[in-house]
């Protein structure tokens, strides 16, 4: 950038945790991972769309020398339930009786290395029987399309509370419908003064892991240890044990450093089938996936959205109906949750007299689509954010001051029976177009847009425990399930146990994740660990602290009131008591560790729409200048601005880090990237040619700011950041575009020739 | 297959050793030495987390053989570091808090500090051509960018060996 | 050919293992690589290792960095010569190339990433044919001929002129870029080519009818010019990145922008 950002203005912190081993290479991941005699599998993907598997011919491989065994599916087909996916599972371990897309694993093999289980995977021969493809959603839904599943798909269809519905298989190749709504959505689009119907387009993403995904599993007897890079081990350790059909306690799962995550490796993907491996070579195996076929193991869902939206006289909004059609792509890993939170964000930031929002996820023979940071906020975000503003020029009304009419205010709730919003949306939007110089004049040629994008946060009913350990010399490890992905977890975690006890960050510890010692939790995912964890660390913390402070009391003779734990010491009146002599001379030998306890369970209430109150509302303000080359279409992004409100920050440096590079993903969407099909093939599912940002892509001016509100409920007031970003970013791009030129781009990315295509079309409609 | 007898300086320690010529040097560092800091991640010298310095220049270890650092003096991650005192430019990265997950972090410092050793104090353009090679999925680049204008203003560049 | 997603891999443990023969002259590679066998030869190795990493079956490796014959960077006649192992880096530092051919350098100092540049050499780029690789296009606007010996590229020679002029836009690289090179005696054009790149799955050149014409006017007509010259080339391909409609109509207006940079700063 011309004007970096200067340093921020605390001054450089002591290291935290891995920092210094980031840096100096001791970093441990579990790409790193190794056992003594480990064996190494491969697995031999499907080159066809579409296909049955008549047979698999494992002969010629089997021979091999150096190849172990090789697992197909009818290895898999002998689990208790080889089938995974969240709330509806149509995920096969391995493919069974048919290929849904180009990259669906048909067999894996293990060897004593790599090499050899390259060799072998060729050497399988696999007779499909070719299948149609379906491509898009209009070959899905096509009149006689032919069915990607014959049966019906396992699992429930998401519970969900008042106002919404959730049904699987609605319709053939339709995995799941959902909606969300309140009000008469007819009387009142009936009853507004004008009513506006658009559609918007987004494409598919991948989330481009520079970890790509990788396990080891090993057996002992009938005991499962897994070292995995899953963001979720009590997750897949609970999916693990249904597919297996054993004791959650015959299974445990170690994660260390995740080289990436953003939500690609949250939930079950291939650790059941690596488990399957170990089990029948009777050996650990790790399996290392590659990128390219990261590439093709999940995509962020791309979709249609069509909005209509109705305003009265005053510019009011009134009412929303949203028709939305996600691109599930062959199997549903997240699908199901993707679509009901996509219609639930339709409401946007802003208040709504009636909402009507309809999702649907369509199969489609490509890669699955899932969790990817934003989690249907984005694709909705940008639909909506485009269209208000659309809607505002439409009306010759300011888009600014047509946003501000229609914001909730702070404590106002999202959706009936839901919680009120904990950010003051408003000011947030005000200092975005601060940042961006809204009121200031335009250079020639450039246009401004903005976007204010909000996401329900925390989850739904989310729980988590967590146990603080406070040792005789006042050092403290906190444990939790909560991982490291990038975000900072255990600093945060430590931060907030540092103090809730009064004692320097610099002393504690956060524990390995290891499912037999981590206390459980729901997951590394929808932006929760900061609050959810955070809460049951804060408990857990303060009832260590309860503990210390019983023992010292009790240790002086006096009543608890009359003490005080001040850094590693108790104060009583004016003297000091150092804890450490006081704790060996109790416990003598190596001394003690007080172990407290903490846990947070947000209780389900089925009047709210999602089932139960939201923890916390992530809003994210931003602003793009933009100019567009008219010969070319090429837009040039001058300034991003973009902010986000963590209710406290327990660390700036951090909430900037993770609003930026959501931020950038955002920008990556909207300006280039995309996993394209050609034909029935991935056309660029290589790390060459699927194009991710550089620091030379990044705007010029390109900023961050963080809005600390204290509205929320975490401890001291903090909420989640970690999807922020990603909220509206698009939008605030495509409606810069539209500033500058007029011209309405719909569909992401903004490419060079969709801008110009779209500039074309509004000469030829102004020469009318 | 014959191997090749190579020796070369790794981090300051002469060796000396037959490779197999298919062998590539991210894993000759990683296997052979336990020199884990190079990471791995497109396999396709495209992403730039398996950067190594050989003869002073940013090489992808992972489109580079073994066989061809015959010769030469490479540095990895964990040389940089001399005698326990980090590089500035490892320093920098600390100071800006310019990593996230922290697996594109070894590649993009050593190829930042040859960089520096290149050219002290560079422009914005020479420092864009450069980065071109080094991605990060997390951070959006700002606090890399600024860990490079810390490390710019810190104490004389060390020599990259 | 077998889809590359039968196996779904690339990796640098599926590199086939290969003898390595290290020739230190033109004639003990080419005869190298005539031995019967599967034999490849090996510069920077950057595309050969990215094919080898498919499992490709190979029996030897050509390994020509200590060939003597295809460095350096030398005057030859009313040519410049560039041997084909000369690295992108070293044609960015090149003292003879940035006083004969000065566009040349600043080009390069932003095409692909600085490992690429120094380790990727000029006749791999060639020989890789890519489509979206710079050193065909560029090197085609500069009238460059290739010299081979039997299998192998030995060296480009470029022609030069009192003042050689090569201007570049690839601001909408990989959809297309485009290279003018321009000789230059006297404030008027001696031979002029635009080639682009990206488009075809070889890049493509067309002479401009511009001998005689003074450089200063070309700003003028730098739009007929444009027109005329982008009707000359074939059909652009039509992928993901962008239509072959696009990539046309884009050949006339970048074709245009450097007829006009160049006619402002000759």
């Amino acid at each position: 950038m011309n004007a970096p950002v200067p340093p921020p203005q605390t001054p450089p912190e002591a290291p935290f945790g891995e920092a210094r081993n980031k840096v100096t290479g001791g970093a441990a991941y579990t790409f790193d991972f190794t056992l003594p005699h480990m064996l190494h599998g491969k697995l031999l993907r499907s080159p066809l769309p579409h296909a049955r598997i008549r047979g698999i011919d494992t002969s010629a491989a089997e021979q091999m020398p150096g190849v172990v065994c090789i697992v197909t599916g009818a290895d898999a087909a002998a689990l208790r339930d080889p089938f995974y996916g969240v709330s509806l599972r149509d995920q096969p371990v391995m493919a069974t009786d048919r290929v849904r897309y180009v990259g669906d694993p048909v067999a894996a093999v293990v060897a004593v290395d790599e090499a050899t289980a390259f060799k072998a995977a060729k050497a399988i021969k696999v007779d499909y029987e070719p299948l149609p493809a379906l491509m898009t959603i209009d070959d899905a839904l096509a009149p006689g399309a032919v069915t990607l599943f014959d049966e019906p798909t396992r699992g429930i269809a998401l519970p969900v509370g008042k106002g919404c519905t959730s049904v699987a298989d609605p319709a053939p190749n339709v995995l799941y419908a959902c909606s969300f709504g309140h009000g008469d959505t007819d009387r009142w689009l009936d009853q507004s003064a004008k009513v506006f119907t658009d559609t918007f387009a987004i494409t598919r993403i991948n989330h481009f892991l520079l970890e790509p995904y990788v396990n080891v599993a090993r057996w002992s007897g009938d005991r499962l240890e897994m070292w995995s890079c899953n963001q979720d081990p009590f997750v897949l350790r609970a999916d693990i044990a249904r597919i297996f059909g054993i004791g959650v306690h015959a299974i445990r799962i170690h994660t260390p450093l995740v080289g990436g995550g953003f939500g690609g490796k949250s939930y079950c993907k291939m650790e059941p089938l690596v488990a399957l491996m170990a089990r029948k070579a009777g050996a650990p195996v790790r399996l290392a996936l590659s990128m390219d076929e990261g590439l093709l193991t999940l995509v962020k869902h791309p979709g249609r959205l069509t909005l209509t939206t109705g305003v009265d006289a005053e510019g009011r909004l009134t009412a929303r109906r949203a028709d939305i059609s996600l691109d599930g792509g062959a199997y549903s890993d997240a699908s199901a949750v993707v679509a009901l939170k996509c219609a639930f964000r339709m409401g946007g930031s802003y208040r709504w007299r009636a909402i009507d929002a309809k999702a649907r996820v369509v199969r489609t023979t490509t890669v699955s689509s899932g969790s990817f940071r934003g989690f249907g906020g984005t694709q909705g975000t940008f639909a909506s954010e485009r269209q208000i503003d659309m809607i505002a020029r439409r009306l010759n009304d300011d888009p600014l001051q047509f946003r501000e009419r229609n914001l909730l205010k702070p404590g106002e709730p999202y959706a009936p029976n839901d919680s009120g919003v904990d950010s003051d949306l408003a000011a947030g939007l005000e200092e975005a177009a601060e940042r961006v110089g809204y009121r200031k004049p335009r250079a020639p040629g450039h246009g401004i847009g903005f976007a204010i994008g909000v996401k329900d946060a925390g989850g739904t009913g989310n729980h988590a425990q967590a146990l603080v350990r406070v040792t005789q010399g006042g050092e403290v490890m906190v444990q939790a399930a909560l991982v490291e992905i990038g975000q900072s977890a255990p600093e945060a975690m430590c931060r907030i146990a540092t103090e809730a006890l009064g004692l320097p960050l610099a002393r504690a510890t956060y524990a390995a994740v290891d499912t037999d010692h981590s206390p459980p939790d729901n997951g590394t995912h929808v932006s929760c660990g900061t609050l959810v964890t955070g809460l049951a660390v804060e408990q857990a913390a303060r009832d260590v602290r309860r503990q210390i402070e019983e023992f010292a009391a009790r240790e002086l003779g006096c009543d608890v009131s009359e003490i005080v734990l001040d850094g590693w010491e108790v104060r009583r009146g004016n003297e000091s008591y150092p804890l450490e002599p006081m704790i060996r001379r109790y416990y003598g030998g190596i001394g003690w560790e007080f172990i407290g306890r903490g846990s947070f369970k947000e209780p389900y209430f089925p009047d709210a729409p999602m089932g139960a109150r939201n923890l916390s509302w992530m809003p994210c303000w931003s602003a793009a200048e933009v100019s567009v080359d008219r010969d070319t279409g090429q837009v040039t992004v001058h300034k991003l601005v973009v902010g986000a409100d963590p209710g406290r920050a327990l660390n700036k440096r951090v909430c900037h880090g993770q609003v930026e590079g959501a931020a950038i993903q955002a920008f990556a969407q909207a300006m280039f990237e995309e996993l394209r099909y050609q034909g029935d093939a991935p056309e660029n599912a290589t790390p060459l040619t699927y194009r991710v940002p550089r620091y030379r892509d990044i705007p010029e001016l390109f900023e961050s700011f963080i809005a600390e509100q204290r509205l929320a409920r975490g401890p001291g007031g903090l909420k989640g950041i970690g999807e922020a970003g990603m909220l509206g970013i698009a939008a605030a791009i495509g409606n810069a575009i539209q500033d500058a030129t007029g011209a309405s781009v719909n569909t992401v990315p903004f490419t060079p020739e969709k801008v110009l295509a779209a500039l074309d079309a509004q000469s030829a409609g102004d020469k009318r | 297959m014959t191997d090749v007898a190579i020796s070369f300086t790794l981090n300051g320690k002469p060796h000396k050793l037959a490779v197999a010529p298919n062998v590539t040097l991210a894993d000759l560092l990683r296997d052979n030495f336990a020199l884990t800091g190079c990471k791995v991640g497109c396999d396709e010298g495209v992403c730039g987390a398996c950067t190594v310095i050989v003869n002073g220049a940013p090489v992808s270890a992972c489109n580079t053989f073994a066989f061809s650092v015959d010769g030469r003096s490479i540095t990895t991650i964990e040389g940089l570091a001399a005698a326990g005192t980090l590089h500035r430019v490892q320093q920098a990265f600390l100071d800006s808090g310019a990593f996230q997950c922290g697996f594109c972090t070894s590649g993009m410092i050593l190829s930042i500090a040859v960089l520096l050793a290149r050219e002290p104090q560079p422009d914005e353009a020479t420092i864009r051509d450069w980065l071109a090679g080094n991605i990060c999925r997390c951070t959006g680049y700002r606090a890399i960018r600024d860990a490079i204008e810390r490390a710019i203003h810190a104490a004389p560049a060390e020599a990259v060996p | 050919m077998v889809p590359r997603m039968l196996v779904g891999l690339r990796s640098r443990k599926h590199i086939a293992p290969f003898e390595l023969v290290r020739p230190a002259s033109l004639d003990a590679a080419c005869r190298a690589l005539s031995e019967p066998g599967r034999n490849v030869a090996m510069a920077g190795g950057i595309d050969l290792i990215d094919r080898l990493k498919l499992g490709e079956p190979v029996d030897r490796v050509i390994h020509l960095a200590g060939v003597r014959e295809l460095h350096g960077i030398r005057r030859d006649g009313d040519a410049i010569s560039v041997g084909a192992l000369t690295t992108h880096a070293e044609i960015i530092s090149d003292p003879v190339l940035a006083e004969v051919l000065p566009d040349w350098p600043a080009i390069w100092r932003g095409v692909a990433n600085p490992r690429v540049r120094h380790a990727g050499t000029i006749g791999g780029n060639l020989m890789s044919a890519m489509p979206h690789y710079d050193a065909g296009p560029a090197l085609l606007a500069l009238g460059a001929a290739a010299v081979t010996a039997d299998l192998l590229m030995e060296r480009i020679r470029i022609p030069i002129a009192p003042r050689q002029r090569l201007l570049a836009d690839r601001s909408l690289h990989p959809i297309i870029s485009v290279y003018l090179g321009a000789s230059l005696e006297g404030g008027k054009i001696q031979s002029a080519r635009i080639a682009v790149g990206c488009c075809t799955a070889q890049p493509a050149a067309a002479e401009l009818p511009l001998a005689g014409v003074p450089v200063a006017s070309l700003g003028a007509d730098a739009a007929d010019i444009a027109k005329k010259a982008a009707a000359t080339f074939a059909e652009p391909m039509s992928d993901g990145l962008a239509s072959g409609a696009y990539r046309r109509r884009m050949i006339e207006v970048l074709t245009r922008r450097l007829l006009i940079k160049l006619g402002s700063q000759p």
